[in-house]
């Protein structure tokens, strides 16, 4: 068995290149259950920790760029300017399992892992994100609704690192909802999760998007209930109706949590009642 | 092949030499730190919670390599150097099979430091909020919460 510890982008980019089979680790809050579930087996690892921490940064164009590498904890921590342009994200963040948990789990993690229920991914995605991924033949960016294929699975070539998340600037005074329901919060898998940002001027909607977490094979971004919504007022009416949109769009599963049928509910009333007081 | 793996533990420089992959919970202990348990070895239940630069994590779901040059704080320390959280733990019957005690003390003692630097009341939901990465089996929770708010209040009068 191998463990890399690369020290720099060049060396891991050299070491992903001539190791692609290998997998790489970061907060190994994922890797680790899945080592002793026996769903890694024999594996060889190269550890991202040894890099040199990054800070986020705002673009030019307002942009913010999250390096792969940063915690749950320091984006629930927030900054100012985070809390105030990015709220979904930070909410999302503060979701992830125990302050334990997320003093380790990096964004990078949560996204790669691509599970249905990953609480960063849900809040992340009504930004409408970009994934920076980088090998050393260079750097291409991709939607993260393009990014991720499946449960489980996501469009990144076996040498390629997820370097950077960028997050564009919502539109001004948007309104944003992170809701998540589940048995225990410190425990892996949500009941169901929903991340709304919508703007409302001059009592129409002008920009809304959706997301739910824990009830499709990925974090679903909910394109008919946005349809439906957009140019629309917000009436008791039309809530009404949006919300069995959502009870109908969403494709959850019976598991253990809890069964299909509540999962549907749950997405129901989570966006009925955030409309209304969006509407307020 | 075995690797060094340069540490500070419970304020002790140490050299570990450890087995490429080694699980952070499985160095300790075979380093003699069996204070800190294993419990559920999937980052749920914070019996094996270490505190690792300063902020606590789980030992079940970290490399022992990835803690290269790292300062490790476990229950013991917090015994030692903070007699007063383990007092007020034991005056509330904090403690019953104590088997998630070694991850509730170093937690705990983490939250009380933070605290101290920016003096504030200590809450229960704060409390409550910083502890729900610790599995209880037996105390019910409630005993816990108090201990940890009567330390946090002595603490406020001592400084
Ligand atoms: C007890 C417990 C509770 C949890 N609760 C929650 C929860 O409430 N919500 C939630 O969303 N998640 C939860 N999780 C899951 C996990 O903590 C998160 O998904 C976390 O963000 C994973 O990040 P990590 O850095 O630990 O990933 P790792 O375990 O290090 O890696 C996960 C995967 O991502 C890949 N990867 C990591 N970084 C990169 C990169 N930069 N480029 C390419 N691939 C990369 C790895 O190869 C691996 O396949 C929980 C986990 C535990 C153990
Ligand atoms: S043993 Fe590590 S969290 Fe349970
Ligand atoms: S005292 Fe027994 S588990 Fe907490």
């Amino acid at each position: 068995m191998a463990f890399l510890r690369p020290q720099s982008r060049e060396e891991l980019l050299n070491a992903i290149h001539e190791h692609p089979g290998y997998i790489m680790v970061a907060g190994a809050t994922d890797v680790w259950p899945k080592i002793r579930r026996g769903a890694i087996k024999d594996a060889d690892f190269i550890d991202l920790t040894a890099m040199p921490r990054l800070e986020p940064y705002c673009d030019a164009q307002g942009a913010l760029h999250l390096p792969g590498s940063i915690t749950a904890g320091r984006i629930a921590a927030g900054g100012d300017k985070m809390c105030k342009k990015w709220p979904l994200l930070v909410e999302g963040a503060r979701h992830v399992g125990s302050p334990q948990i997320r003093n380790r789990a990096t964004i990078a993690g949560n996204i790669c892992t691509a599970s249905p229920c990953a609480d960063m991914t849900t809040g992340l995605t009504p930004y409408n994100p970009e994934v920076k991924l980088s090998s050393l033949a260079g750097s291409r960016q991709l939607p993260l609704r393009e990014f991720l294929t499946g449960p489980g699975r996501t469009a990144r070539a076996a040498d390629e690192w997820l370097e950077e998340v960028i997050l564009p600037l919502p539109p001004e005074g948007v309104f944003s909802k992170f809701c998540k329901t589940g048995r225990r919060n410190a425990l892996i898998i949500a009941v169901a999760s929903m991340a709304l940002n919508i703007l409302i001027k001059k009592g129409k909607i002008e920009h809304i998007a959706l997301a739910f977490g824990s009830v499709a094979p990925t974090v679903l971004r909910a394109q008919k209930v946005e349809e439906f919504l957009l140019g629309k007022e917000l009436s008791a009416a039309i809530i009404e109706e949006a919300a069995a949109i959502a009870y109908n769009e969403v494709k959850p599963i019976n598991d253990q949590r809890a069964t299909a049928e509540y999962r549907r509910q749950v997405c129901r009333d989570f966006l009925a009642a955030a409309l209304e007081e969006a509407a307020q | 092949m075995k690797v060094d793996v340069h540490v500070t533990v419970n304020g002790r420089p140490t050299i570990w030499q450890v087995e490429d992959g080694e699980r952070l919970l499985d160095t300790l202990r075979k380093n003699g730190h069996t204070e800190v348990k294993e419990g559920c070895g999937g980052g749920e239940c914070g019996a094996c919670t270490v505190a690792l630069n300063g902020e606590i994590i789980c030992s079940c779901c970290a490399f022992t390599q990835q803690v290269e040059g790292a300062d490790i704080v476990t229950a013991a320390w917090v015994a030692e150097h903070n007699p007063a959280l383990i007092d007020s733990l034991v005056n509330h019957n904090a403690v019953q099979c104590g088997f998630c005690t070694p991850g509730v003390v170093v937690a705990a003692d983490n939250l009380l430091k933070k605290c101290t630097c920016n003096r504030h009341k200590l809450g229960t939901k704060e409390i409550k909020d910083n502890m729900e990465g610790n599995i209880c089996r037996c105390t019910g929770y409630i005993k816990i919460i108090e201990a940890i708010a009567a330390a946090a209040e002595e603490e406020r009068h001592e400084v």
